[in-house]
């Protein structure tokens, strides 16, 4: 157990503010935390897991994180020892390729166990007692507050954390949260530091994912900070073969941001593996959408197509994202002339 | 007869590049006089005196070469070397033509004939008193033995010998330019041969090798009487001896590999980035010219630097490229990295690959024994001190646990709380171990402020 100041009352007054809020904006929270929920449909996590790419370079990179460097391992392999120990670097790249969850962020919603007013001001600040025997995770663990008026509650939160983080601590994750997250200056700076040398963005991502919950308001905020960021600069093959790329898109696509992805995309002719995809990914996610409308009424419909029917009828960036289009058409329309042309040179 | 006997007093003066004036070598006590001697009598005893001598009849160098020559046989006995040997000293140091002794303005010589309008006259000035001192002193630091000074990237292995230093590449011939060549010195000796004329014929022996720090090295041994001369020949001989050796990513060998040549035995190892050439001299030398960085190689026996030559070069020449083993086992070499979470890199493909049934239990599928040809190294035991074994020692380890991770917490309290505080330093500033200055300094500060305002 250790001493522990929390204002109860401002937590109280939190709770009430959010349920009020929540009776308001009923719809569109609710339908936000519906999109949020659509990231567990296994459509979406395949479409993702394609966007993401599975180049072996990246994901299984020299990490520069201080470690020794030994001799390179050489063994003389038969075929079938080879293609075990390929399919092993498979699923090795599967678990390094899991996409943290996205889930919406914890309300701190308290459950009273008891009030015993009998035992009020028996000390100055609150207890909290944490079961640290070893059979339970960090989010099953019993940690209960003994407050100051003799309400005994589960700790939520902060507490949370920070009780599991002093108990059962592990590499990575440090007691304080870290400047780099609690100063937005630092946070700006870092992100101002952004290279392809460094790996900035997957370091960010990672060490988020290590100090926080998925569900911790505070790692969704990082988070979605970084993603905006890469949005703004175009970084986003900084994070393909990283298992940050699905969340990402997920995260563009649920908020309609993705047209600037897309644009991306289409200049750089990723037709049917990273555009199309990604329109279909939001036809999951907006199953109310006009395009996805359009779909279903007219059966199959060709790549390009489909691309069209979004930029139409759901796109924001509508213009920029036309000329795109007809811009990568007339460049595939001159290719095949050229093509046919060199056939007829050459006589077929 | 009296001519004969009686001469004049004469100053001698040496004409040429020195101007040394010198007594002559007798000197007439009596003066002139005409009247002449009757036979019988004698004046002075016979002196001799030369109105002329070697001095004037020999040029300066010739001089010199007199006084700080040394015999062959000297020679032979090491004389005439480093401090002992004798200097010529330039005597013309420190003057000027048209200056001289005599302190005198020649117009045309040492002043302008015109200054103005007005034409400069001869004159005589009074004269220099310290123009004697100076030229001393000048000849004084004149003629001292220096010994060379190389700067440490010029060095070799050990001050001025040769060896180890670079010498440039070899010199051109025809279109081959050798761009991109440098020369090392492995050995420079000094060898002799009897000669039934000549005696003892001394002569250089220098080993020379030169690469390109990519891939391409030879070397060579060339002779000569003349230090320079050997040197250049070893090295204009491995110029035309150049052999292309295989790398590892042109940082490492291929693989560890055993060589010897002779008595030399070398045990070399092939080594990940960044962990150097530790290695003998020779070969590191050797190593930096064809261009790898990263070696271990352990000698065995002896450590003649020639035999530690062709030992290397016979064991990196008969490196087995991958595509070899592959073809020589019939199975595929595959790469694993640690840092790359064991990611397979197919390094050769054989054309047939044999099944795991096909292959012999008893043959040997280690990479590291193929290279050095079924040879097991002996791997010494890590040494481990003696009081690691005693029941204190578990005590000691006991007491300093929990200053083990002290620096650590050091590095995370600095980066957390700007200093060697902690989250409680705030409530309680006297934790803090700066507070008590700070707090001294205040005071005095305040004493200060305060004086001055009364």
């Amino acid at each position: 157990m250790l001493k522990y100041k929390f204002p109860r009352s401002l937590c109280i007054s939190l709770q009430n503010a959010m349920e009020f809020g929540k009776r308001l904006s009923s719809s569109t929270a609710a339908r936000d935390m519906q999109r949020i929920e659509t990231f567990t449909n296994p459509k979406v996590q395949s479409i993702l897991k394609q966007l993401t790419g599975r180049d072996f370079n990246r994901i299984f990179r020299n990490r520069k994180i201080g470690q020794k460097l030994r001799q390179p391992k050489v063994t003389f392999m038969t075929e079938k020892q080879l293609e075990e120990t390929i399919e092993e670097t498979e699923r090795k790249a599967d678990k390094l390729l899991q996409m943290p969850p996205v889930l919406p962020p914890a309300n701190n919603v308290e459950k009273i166990l008891s009030f015993d007013p009998k035992i009020q001001l028996h000390d100055e600040s609150a207890y909290v007692f944490t079961d640290i025997s070893g059979n339970s995770t960090d989010r099953d663990r019993l940690i209960v507050i003994r407050d100051v008026d003799g309400t005994l509650r589960h700790a939520d939160g902060e507490v949370r954390t920070k009780m599991n983080s002093i108990y059962f601590p592990f590499e990575g994750r440090t007691l304080n949260v870290p400047k780099m997250f609690s100063d937005s200056e630092v946070m700006k700076s870092v992100l101002d530091r952004a290279s392809p040398i460094d790996n900035t963005y997957e370091f960010i991502l990672d060490r988020a994912c290590i100090q926080f919950d998925p569900d911790d308001p505070q790692y969704v905020s990082i988070v979605e900070a970084t993603y905006d960021r890469i949005d703004e600069m175009l970084d986003y093959d900084l994070l393909k073969s990283t298992r940050h790329y699905g969340p990402m898109v997920f995260y563009l696509t649920r908020t309609r941001k993705m047209d600037k992805l897309l644009m991306f995309n289409i200049q750089r002719e990723r037709i049917s593996f990273d555009a199309v995809p990604l329109v279909s990914l939001f036809h999951l996610i907006f199953s109310e959408s006009l395009s996805k409308q359009k779909i279903e009424a007219s059966g199959t419909m060709d790549e390009i197509e489909t691309l069209r029917s979004y930029i139409q009828l759901d796109s924001i960036k509508r213009q920029e994202l036309e000329l795109c289009l007809n811009a990568y058409e007339e460049i595939k329309r001159s290719r095949g002339n050229l093509e046919k042309g060199l056939q007829r040179a050459h006589g077929y | 007869m009296p001519t004969q006997l009686i001469s004049f007093c004469r100053c001698i003066h040496i004409f040429g590049k020195s101007s040394y004036s010198l007594p002559s070598r007798s000197r007439n006590a009596f003066p002139i006089s005409n009247n002449l001697l009757e036979s019988g009598e004698s004046l002075c005893s016979s002196v001799q005196s030369r109105n002329t001598s070697f001095f004037n009849k020999v040029t300066a160098t010739q001089l010199w070469k007199g006084v700080t020559s040394v015999s062959n046989a000297g020679r032979k006995r090491g004389r005439g070397k480093g401090v002992g040997k004798k200097h010529a000293k330039d005597l013309n140091r420190g003057q000027v033509i048209g200056l001289g002794k005599v302190n005198m303005v020649w117009p045309g010589l040492n002043a302008p004939i015109l200054q103005g309008k007005e034409l400069v006259q001869q004159k005589q000035l009074p004269p220099d008193t310290e123009r004697e001192a100076k030229l001393l002193k000048i000849r004084d630091f004149m003629g001292v033995f220096r010994p060379v000074r190389l700067s440490p990237l010029e060095r070799g292995w050990s001050g001025t010998k040769m060896h180890g230093r670079s010498v440039g590449p070899p010199d051109p011939v025809g279109l081959d330019t050798f761009e991109g060549f440098d020369t090392k010195v492995l050995e420079m000796k000094n060898v002799a041969v009897m000669d039934g004329n000549f005696g003892r014929k001394k002569r250089f022996s220098v080993v020379a090798f030169t690469g390109n720090k990519n891939g391409l090295a030879g070397y060579a041994i060339g002779k000569n009487p003349d230090g320079r001369a050997a040197i250049k020949r070893a090295k204009n001989k491995a110029g035309q001896k150049l052999l292309f050796i295989e790398r590892y990513n042109q940082h490492t060998v291929l693989h560890d590999f055993f060589c010897q040549f002779g008595q030399t035995k070398i045990y070399v190892y092939k080594k990940p980035e960044g962990f150097g050439l530790v290695c003998h001299r020779a070969i590191r030398t050797m190593c930096e010219v064809i261009g790898i960085k990263d070696l271990y190689a352990k000698i065995e026996g002896s450590t003649n630097l020639q035999h530690i030559v062709k030992a290397f070069m016979i064991g990196v020449l008969r490196q087995k490229p991958y595509d070899a083993m592959a073809e020589d086992k019939q199975l595929f070499v595959v790469e694993q990295r640690e840092e790359n979470e064991d990611l397979p890199v197919v390094l050769a493909a054989p054309t047939r690959c044999r099944e795991l049934k096909e292959i012999p239990s008893h043959e040997n599928l280690d990479f590291r024994t193929y290279g050095f040809d079924g040879r097991i190294v002996l791997r010494r035991r890590n040494f481990v001190p003696f009081y690691t074994s005693l029941p204190s020692w578990q005590n000691h380890l006991l007491k300093t646990e929990f200053k083990r991770n002290s620096n650590e917490v050091k590095l995370r309290l600095f980066n957390d709380y700007d200093g060697m505080k902690s989250h409680l330093t705030a409530k309680h500033p006297e934790c803090d171990q700066k507070y008590a200055a700070a707090l001294h300094k205040k005071q005095l500060m305040e004493a200060a402020a305060a004086n001055e305002n009364e």
